[in-house]
């Protein structure tokens, strides 16, 4: 079952498309990286995920219901960090709370302390006096107090310490074994590949690449260098592996697709030794970012 | 209408009423002790130059003569600039602040992404000033009775006729906070929100004092909101302005639905 679906979605501003059709399927459970470069789009497919934004065009569903029309009652049941969290600068961090917390009609005091705990903030000082740090942390506290079902994470990592994106990242593992849903946007490819069981890669308003890591992984490059016992005595490579450089029994190359095709190839061939490093993610993506065309071309 | 949406709404209003209501009681109070000293030596002369006389006039609905009752020359203290700019000033700060405040310092994020329809957002903030208006209209009233107990005029206040216009003075108060809900929902940014409804009143006022020179501008009065409030005829007449009242709180309710219309449907987009 998908908590989050969207089909055709669509959204202008002053005769500008943004958005040229997102597909999004968010399967209930999974830790759903949503990866793109800045202005993509990400922030308004999720906006229109809340109902901020009205489609222009196109469905977006979360938990079944529309997200524009069923607003209020799906949100009882969702948490959202902003891109650029804003607080009311008079309150303390505690009376920021509780005022969320009441205005949705929850008792999460002991889930606020542990979260205040957990990322080291101090609730009783007034937000205005705030570092732009300890306003992340409060955002991501209120996103996710009333444990939410669906958990939706724009940028959440932007001007966090290494050491509270690890506590985060800890704490959505967490929220991930309960069986809840996290959809976590991000432009860094690495917090994404090393949190995410899912990925939707979106580059100008349309959703390039949408599968599960460890399925990518397959497509991604390794490298691969190959040092052969005798320098013609190899026969033809593998379907698969791109050799960049083949020169005095060294082979440099390239290799898509499943590691056991090539270690078979290996097992055959007269190698004095070999090196495979893991699958470049990096690459793939670079490819995806670039490529006018839209799939990464590898 | 959300409990907690609507106590945030009392707070920030709350921090300005401390300081309008004390303002306007000492106003008014300071208004009768004014009249009582000098109306009849200084301010029914000053009522004799003909631009200050048409600035009166335009203020009360109708002409201030020297020979004017107490009841009638108080209901300047209904009308004064200072009373409209303190109403105003409340009205405009509050109702901004949290329907097109939130949108533009970003806060909006959070508050709408509440389970909370935004109908019920609308109708909390709504509740709060339109209740507000009730303890700002008793300040005019507590500032008159304690002038006239601290400083009786020459004769008896009329507190009966006074609550007449009282009401009719909200009525104004609420078509005026209606419009800028709706202009607030429309524009969600307070500057320009606050600039429009602010260039609206003053062109209300622009056309009730041109009306007293030149008959042309009569012909639009209508369509300004002071064109409904005149204190004088009401103070000095013993019927209710029925009919000012209605246009008022019939503008105010379809300008409130427009308003309400446009918060539900419009784009929330990142500030």
């Amino acid at each position: 079952m998908n908590v989050v679906e969207t089909s055709a979605l669509r959204k202008s501003y002053s005769g500008t498309e943004i958005l040229h059709g997102i597909e999004l399927c968010v399967p209930c459970g999974s830790l759903y990286g949503f990866l793109g470069p800045n202005g993509a789009g990400k922030s308004t497919t999720i906006r229109i995920l809340l109902g901020l934004l009205r489609p222009s065009d196109g469905e977006a569903r979360v938990f079944g219901q529309d997200a524009w029309t069923d607003g209020p009652s799906l949100r009882a049941r969702v948490g959202y960090l902003p891109g650029d969290v804003r607080f009311y600068g008079g309150l303390t961090g505690k009376a920021t709370l509780d005022f969320l917390a009441h205005a949705r009609g929850v008792d999460v005091r002991a889930e606020i302390v542990r979260l205040a705990d957990r990322f080291g903030l101090d609730l009783s000082k007034r937000v205005r006096s705030y570092s732009r740090g300890m306003k992340q942390k409060l955002g991501l506290i209120q996103a996710m107090m009333h444990k939410p079902d669906l958990l939706i994470l724009d940028e959440p990592t932007v001007s966090l310490d290494p050491l509270n994106s690890e506590a985060l990242y800890a704490e959505l593992r967490e929220h991930s074994q309960a069986g809840r849903t996290i959809l976590f946007s991000s432009h860094i490819l690495s917090e994404v590949e090393a949190l995410c069981d899912w990925v939707a890669i979106l580059r100008d308003g349309l959703i390039i690449e949408q599968d599960r890591i460890d399925a990518l992984r397959t497509r991604a490059v390794r490298r691969v260098e190959i040092k052969l016992k005798h320098a013609e005595a190899c026969g033809a490579f593998p379907q698969g592996l791109r050799v960049i450089r083949h020169r005095d029994g060294r082979v440099i190359g390239g290799w898509t697709g499943p590691i056991t095709n090539l270690l078979h190839w290996l097992n055959n061939a007269p190698v004095e030794d070999v090196i495979i490093t893991p699958p470049d993610l990096e690459d793939l993506f670079l490819a995806y970012y670039s490529n006018s065309e839209g799939r990464g071309g590898l | 209408m959300n409990q907690s949406i609507a106590m945030k709404t009392i707070r920030d209003a709350a921090v300005m009423l401390y300081f309008i209501v004390p303002g306007i009681v000492l106003f008014e109070w300071l208004c009768i002790t004014a009249m009582g000293s000098y109306f009849e030596e200084s301010v029914s002369l000053l009522l004799k130059t003909p631009v200050i006389n048409g600035m009166v006039s335009m203020l009360l609905g109708g002409e201030l003569t020297g020979e004017a009752t107490a009841s009638a020359v108080m209901s300047m203290g209904f009308a004064h600039p200072l009373i409209w700019t303190l109403t105003w000033m409340f009205l405009l700060a509050t109702i901004t602040k949290t329907v097109g405040g939130e949108m533009e310092c970003g806060t909006a994020d959070l508050l709408l992404t509440l389970p909370v329809s935004r109908t019920r957002i609308y109708t909390s903030v709504s509740v709060v000033w339109v209740l507000a208006g009730w303890i700002l209209m008793a300040s005019i009233m507590v500032g008159v009775w304690t002038g006239e107990m601290l400083s009786p005029l020459w004769e008896p206040l009329d507190f009966g006729r006074f609550a007449v216009l009282l009401i009719n003075l909200y009525c104004v108060y609420f078509a005026v906070g209606c419009g800028t809900m709706m202009v607030s929902s429309f524009i969600p940014r307070r500057g320009p929100a606050i600039g429009l409804v602010l260039a609206v009143l003053l062109f209300s006022f622009l056309l009730n004092f041109l009306g007293q020179f030149w008959e042309p501008a009569t012909t639009f009065g209508f369509v300004g909101v002071l064109y409904y409030y005149q204190p004088l005829p009401v103070i000095c007449g013993d019927g209710w302005p029925v009919l000012d009242m209605m246009v008022l709180m019939f503008a105010g309710v379809i300008l409130w639905a427009i308003g309400l219309w446009q918060y539900v449907q419009r784009d929330v987009p990142a500030a």
